[in-house]
């Protein structure tokens, strides 16, 4: 059933106050009432996010158990989502075009990649594929810029770090 | 409780000497590999073990090695290595392989090797504020033919994620990789004896991949005196496959043969170019054992080695982690999920960082990447061009050409590949030249590129062989060398000194016939009349000999005295002119004339 | 009363709570870097307007510097410049300097920066955060534009609070190459003038909402910008008529904490719009309860993510002494202690958490299927459809509370635009703000920009008067994706009737 909007000025704020009476929600009730008696982040926990995050571990226990309180009311707040039913809803990454068209133009085809396909030949007994290395490379505006003029160390053309053996290993 | 090998009881009883041959049940007692342990026939021995309480495997390996030690021997290389009885080792393998791109992954600066410092670094890969990752679309080409190298179904759609930690070779602070879905998943590698897996696994055994994902590699860092490091950029975000296998490997041989085998048809591929000898391809091993008769379905705790740079380390590392977990859990202790390190020439692996609960990389996938969309005619396209697999390559070396695995294996791997194009082209040469090439010709020719172009590398290792298979004996000329061999135009020995000749530079391209000539090195082989006539001169005198054919003949001795043939043999060659003989002919003419004549003539002296 | 001294004082009290002493600047307030030569336009031919540049925006050589309002960025001279910022200079754009806000971009209020709090010239009210230095100098009328960047709010909070127009572009539309990220997916470059005229002919008229960036893989690409604009009007830079226009109040904007005098103007606004022929009706969009949480989870991951890269060896100020690794054996620990403020460290642990293996699935893959329940909330209103994806929502009508009426049979009335507050209360004096309000207070004030932001939708605020109050409130205006023209058309529309300046 619609509703005609009236004609007098008159009525159309009261319709439309009317419709703002009453609120929907508080916005204050996310946030945690009182301390939480069941915390869920423990001091070990909350150092192990810290080193985690490279972020030195605190400095005294009051530092500590304000950092606790925060964490735990901030996870308050957020908790609120999971009463969502979610089911079957996937997870929204990006703003991106996601229709059929979208993705045909992100497809990757052989007519995308035609320059580099010229660019190698096949070569032996077996035909193998092998990608040409004297085609000159244009790298204006790519690499061609002060690369290190940021840096606060360095020693010749290197960066530096200096750390002692164990604090940070390799990963690849 | 596990059950110790005769081998190491035979030190404990009897004094240690538990004699290994000719006692009672000699036949059966000794020198049984350690497989086959488990039999009936050793009750009684182990009956009496009972008085020596047996010791944990660490002890004796350590007591072992310190008995080789101290007799001077070098530790053997023991087949046996490859199982510990009562033990069943579990594999996986994650192989880094850096792609041969023109570009990084995410962004358009060179990839390069060893160039100046930080010349080849891209706003976004020094991970400047503000700036973002472009998906370069070529590093496809190479990715996608690895994957279907590895027989991988190729996903339309894959995506991006982060995985975060910190480290001074990963500027931003998390490396881009495939976490939650990859570009490649479900393939499988298929390894046969020839490739050198364990003799365990038998003729064959695949090996099934779980995924194959894009990811970015890392700065180069040279540790500097003080704990500095000094860092180069040039190398971040170039691209990497990981190939990750799933956990079907159960062989310390097998698993080094199957990274020996990625690598070559990486490589055949043109994907991966660089081996692991340059640091273009690497392997995480994580390696896990559990008892033989665990019930319970599950694998044991699993750590992770990382960074072995060379097929060997990758055996050797998973031989000494296997080892040092049976070692643990034999002494009532508990495995700890870590991740270790190797270093060349270890006996032990090393601890690098805790265990995994400890790295939480907060995989999240990268908002700024989009998904990476493949059209399957491009991967058709890259699929037929392939070329011929490595695989089918050795197969055709061994069915048509008729090569021995083994020959084909040293033939396909010499000089980066490029040996056998050379072989192609001899045998491409020897086709324009007439030559039938059948199973004689090309096995000979195989001979030739293997074993003697071989020897002339004794002397100067440089055969000045290009990719595409030529060298300072250029392919026409032994292809000629090797036509007039075949025809018996030369022999074997001539053709040897003018192979070195050709190599010294010595015979200009092409003039093979026409140094032979000129040099007056035709085989004017010998007729039969004077090999006789060498024959009856040889023969003189050596009635003694004759009389080791005659024993022979009259069935009193059991074998045929070769040695004593290939005596009179030489004595022919030495008295006639060599050069125009052939030891096979003369060998024929001895050994007719001995049946036909000597014997005879030695039966009517006696 | 709150005298000048004692303002400049709380400031410092705050600043010095937050960042090392060394750190602060007392007589910054707006601006963090001003140019002293600004560089005229090139172009020639153009009408030079001036321009001020938030400070997490990158410009090369003019001004040099690119702070972030951080510490850890204090003398960063940025190696090249961000696409938006040329785009600019080619108009006509003269930047006089960079401005202030909250560091990273990581708050409401601009009161989180390592250069002191920014405030409004009259009276010590808070300028809104993250873009307050931008809102602020639009305000004073010392630049005639003013680039800002809205993730959860950021553009159009502080243009609210100060009483000037603030615009958030569709997501995807302007290049956010050179723009510091704080968090990939929402952010957005924003405008900010006192009038949405000048917006409107420099996004629209001069066709900046054409134009992809190759070197940002989150610019929407050429073809969909072109197949897109085919089912949208008004970027051949028409005006538009208010007659006829449907706008949808959200009732779910109508919260308890929402001022009286801010609920009235709003109410007041709509009607005298209804009087020039608008149709107003009342929408629900029931996720907006939860929009906020969501947004809290996905926003701190990001930029946890995003802040990662910063640990002074290759820009950046560093720890002194021997070792990276000196606090503690952490590698960097030392450096990004003291580089970054305490609510960035706030929100890098929060953010670490929501992400770790643990929380994963109940915390950050929630929230961004939460955030997808966001998007389809504006889908089933908006008349126009959603332009990203090939499926259009269609409304289940016993999700929808019973106190909307309905349209038809169908379902309820689906609106051109969405009208509501852009804050819930005025700008609150900055006394308040950093005299111990507790972290999560500060958050609230995102909940009606934050919905919007995780939609990726076209939002502008307007500024109306309160009655009673000098100040004024902030009227938001939400349209469907890729409807910036007509949204800033109607905007203008609405400005004049509200009496604001075109």
């Amino acid at each position: 059933m619609s509703r005609a909007i009236p004609t007098t000025a008159r009525n159309s704020y009261r319709h439309i106050s009317q419709l703002l009476s009453k609120p929907a929600w508080s916005v204050r009730a996310l946030l945690p009432s009182e301390p939480s008696s069941t915390p869920t982040i423990t001091p070990k926990q909350l150092h192990h996010l810290l080193r985690l995050s490279a972020l030195p571990q605190p400095s005294s226990p009051a530092a500590e158990a304000s950092m606790i309180a925060t964490l735990e009311s901030q996870l308050h707040f957020v908790r609120a989502i999971q009463q969502v039913d979610t089911t079957g809803v996937e997870p929204l990454r990006s703003i991106r075009d996601e229709t059929a068209a979208g993705s045909e133009d992100a497809t990757i085809s052989v007519d995308s990649l035609k320059d580099a396909l010229e660019n190698e030949e096949t070569w032996g007994h077996c035909q193998r594929p092998r990608r040409r290395r004297d085609a000159p490379v244009d790298t204006a505006g790519i690499e061609d810029w002060d690369v290190l003029t940021t840096a606060s160390q360095k020693v010749g053309r290197y960066f530096v770090v200096k750390s002692a053996k164990g604090a940070g290993t390799p990963e690849s | 409780m596990p059950r110790i090998p005769t081998s190491e009881l035979s030190r404990y009883l009897l004094a240690g000497q538990l004699s290994r041959r000719g006692c009672l049940r000699a036949s059966r007692i000794c020198l049984q590999p350690v497989a086959n342990f488990q039999t009936r026939r050793f009750a009684s021995v182990e009956t009496q073990s009972t008085s020596v309480p047996p010791t944990p495997l660490r002890k004796q390996l350590k007591e072992q090695a310190k008995a080789l030690k101290a007799s001077g021997q070098k530790k053997k290389k023991n087949i046996d290595n490859q199982t510990v009885p009562g033990w069943e080792l579990t594999v996986g393998i994650e192989i880094h392989a850096q792609l041969n791109t023109v570009r990084k992954l995410f962004s358009p600066a060179t990839t390069s090797f060893n160039d100046s410092p930080n010349t080849h670094v891209a706003l976004f890969d020094l991970a400047i504020p503000g700036s973002q990752p472009l998906f370069q679309p070529e590093t496809l080409i190479p990715a996608v033919r690895a994957a279907l190298a590895l027989n991988c179904d190729i996903q339309r759609v894959s995506r991006f994620d982060r995985k975060h930690y910190f480290h001074w070779d990963q500027p931003s602070g998390y490396q881009i990789t495939q976490y939650y879905e990859p570009f490649a998943k479900d393939g499988r590698i298929g390894l046969l004896a020839r490739d050198g897996i364990a003799a365990e696994d038998g003729e064959s055994i695949a090996v099934g991949i779980k995924q194959v994902q894009m990811e970015q590699d890392t700065a180069k860092t040279t540790a500097q005196p003080g704990e500095a490091h000094w860092l180069d950029f040039n190398r971040v975000g170039m691209p990497l496959i990981e190939i990750i296998t799933l956990p079907e490997i159960h062989h310390p041989a097998t698993a080094a043969a199957l990274v020996r085998k990625v690598q070559m048809m990486l490589s055949a591929v043109d994907a991966c170019v660089s081996g692991m000898e340059e640091g273009g391809l690497r392997a995480d091993v994580n390696v896990s054992v559990r008892r033989v008769d665990d019930t319970s379905g599950k694998l044991g705790t699993r750590t992770e080695i990382k960074n072995l740079s060379s097929f060997k380390a990758v055996e050797d590392a998973i031989i000494a982690e296997r080892d040092r977990q049976i070692a643990v859990l034999e002494a009532g202790g508990v495995v700890e999920g870590e991740t270790r390190g190797w270093s060349i020439g270890s006996t032990e692996t090393r601890r690098l960082r805790g265990k995994e609960g400890e790295v939480d990389y907060r995989y999240m996938p990268d908002p700024d990447l989009g998904p990476v969309v493949i059209d399957p005619q491009l991967v058709q396209r890259l699929a037929s061009s392939s070329g011929v697999s490595p695989d089918v390559e050795t197969d055709q070396l061994i069915e048509k050409y008729g090569l021995t695995a083994k020959d084909a294996i040293s033939l396909l791997a010499l000089d980066g590949g490029a040996r056998v194009q050379y072989y192609y082209n001899v045998l491409d040469a020897l086709s324009e030249l007439g030559a039938e090439t059948d199973a004689i010709v090309t096995i000979l020719a195989a001979n030739w590129c293997l074993h003697e172009l071989g020897k002339l590398t004794e002397v100067s290792s440089d055969l000045g062989m290009t990719a595409d298979g030529e060298c300072k004996v250029p392919s026409r000329d032994l292809a000629a060398l090797l036509h007039h061999l075949c025809r018996r135009e030369i022999t074997a020995k001539v053709a040897k000194e003018l192979l070195w000749a050709i190599f010294r530079g010595e015979v200009a391209p092409g003039g093979v016939t026409e140094a032979i000539k000129d040099n007056n090195l035709w085989f004017n082989e010998l007729s039969k009349a004077e090999y006789e006539a060498l024959a009856d001169r040889a023969v003189e005198g050596e009635d003694k000999v004759l009389g080791e054919f005659l024993r022979f003949a009259d069935g009193k001795s059991k074998a045929y005295p070769r040695g004593k043939l290939m005596f009179l043999v030489g004595k022919m060659m030495r008295a006639g002119p060599e050069h125009r003989m052939d030891p096979t002919s003369a060998e024929r003419v001895m050994s007719t004339r001995i049946d036909d004549i000597y014997l005879d003539a030695l039966g009517n002296k006696q | 009363m709150l005298t000048r001294r004692r303002l400049q004082a709380l400031r410092l009290r705050h600043a010095q709570r937050s960042i090392p002493s060394r750190y602060q600047r007392r007589q910054i307030n707006h601006f963090i870097s001003k140019e002293a030569d600004p560089v005229p336009p090139i172009p020639a031919q153009r009408t030079p307007f001036t321009l001020a540049v938030k400070d997490n925006i990158t410009t090369k050589f003019s001004p040099a510097t690119t702070t972030c309002a951080s510490p850890f960025l204090a003398d960063y001279n940025s190696p090249f410049e961000a696409t938006i910022v040329q785009q600019l200079r080619d108009l006509g754009a003269v930047v006089t300097g960079k401005t202030n806000l909250d560091e990273f971009g990581m708050g409401s209020h601009s009161v989180h920066s390592a250069h002191g709090a920014v405030s409004q010239e009259k009276d010590g009210y808070s300028a809104g955060g993250s873009s307050g230095g931008s809102a602020v100098a639009v305000a004073n009328g010392e630049v005639d534009l003013a680039l800002g960047t809205d993730t959860g709010g950021s553009v159009r909070l502080p243009a609210a609070y100060c009483g000037v127009v603030g615009y958030k572009p569709s997501y995807g539309m302007l290049s956010r190459f050179g723009v510091v990220p704080y968090a990939n997916s929402l952010d957005t470059v924003g405008l900010i003038a006192k009038g949405v005229g000048r917006i409107r002919e420099v996004v629209v008229r001069r066709g900046l909402w054409e134009v992809e960036d190759g070197r940002d893989p989150t610019s929407l690409g050429r073809k969909a910008r072109r197949r897109i604009a085919q089912g949208r009007e008004g970027y051949g830079g028409e005006d538009v008529e208010l007659e006829g226009v449907r706008l949808g109040l959200p009732v779910e904007y109508n919260i308890e904490e929402l001022e009286g005098g801010v609920r009235d103007a709003w109410v007041k606004a709509a009607g005298r719009l209804e009087e020039r022929g608008a149709k107003v009706v009342p929408v629900s969009l029931p996720t907006t309860r939860h929009a906020l949480s969501a947004y809290y989870v996905i926003a701190p991951a990001e930029a946890s993510s995003n802040l990662a890269k910063y640990d002074g060896v290759r820009y950046g100020r560093r720890s002194e002494g021997e070792s990276d690794a000196a606090e503690g054996g952490v590698l960097y620990a030392a450096s990004r202690g003291q580089g970054f403020g305490e609510e960035v460290k706030r929100r890098i642990l929060l953010g670490s958490y929501t992400l770790s293996s643990e929380a994963m699935d109940n915390y950050f893959l929630k929230a961004q299927a939460v955030r997808r329940l966001v998007r389809r909330d504006f889908d089933r209103v908006f008349r126009l459809e959603n332009p990203l994806q090939d499926e259009q929502e269609t409304f289940d009508l016993s999700e929808m509370s019973e106190e909307i009426p309905m349209e038809n049979k169908l379902g309820p009335a689906e609106v051109d635009f969405l009208l509501c507050p852009t804050a819930p209360t005025l700008a609150p004096k900055l006394e308040d703000v950093m005299g111990g309000q507790g972290v999560l207070d500060a958050y609230m004030n995102d909940v009606f920009a934050v919905p919007a932001s995780l939609a990726g939708l076209p939002a502008v605020s307007v500024p109306m008067l309160v009655e009673g109050e000098e100040r004024m409130a902030g009227l938001q205006l939400i349209g469907q994706y890729w409807d910036d023209a007509r949204l800033l058309g109607v905007a203008e529309a609405i400005s004049e009737v509200l009496g604001g300046k075109r």
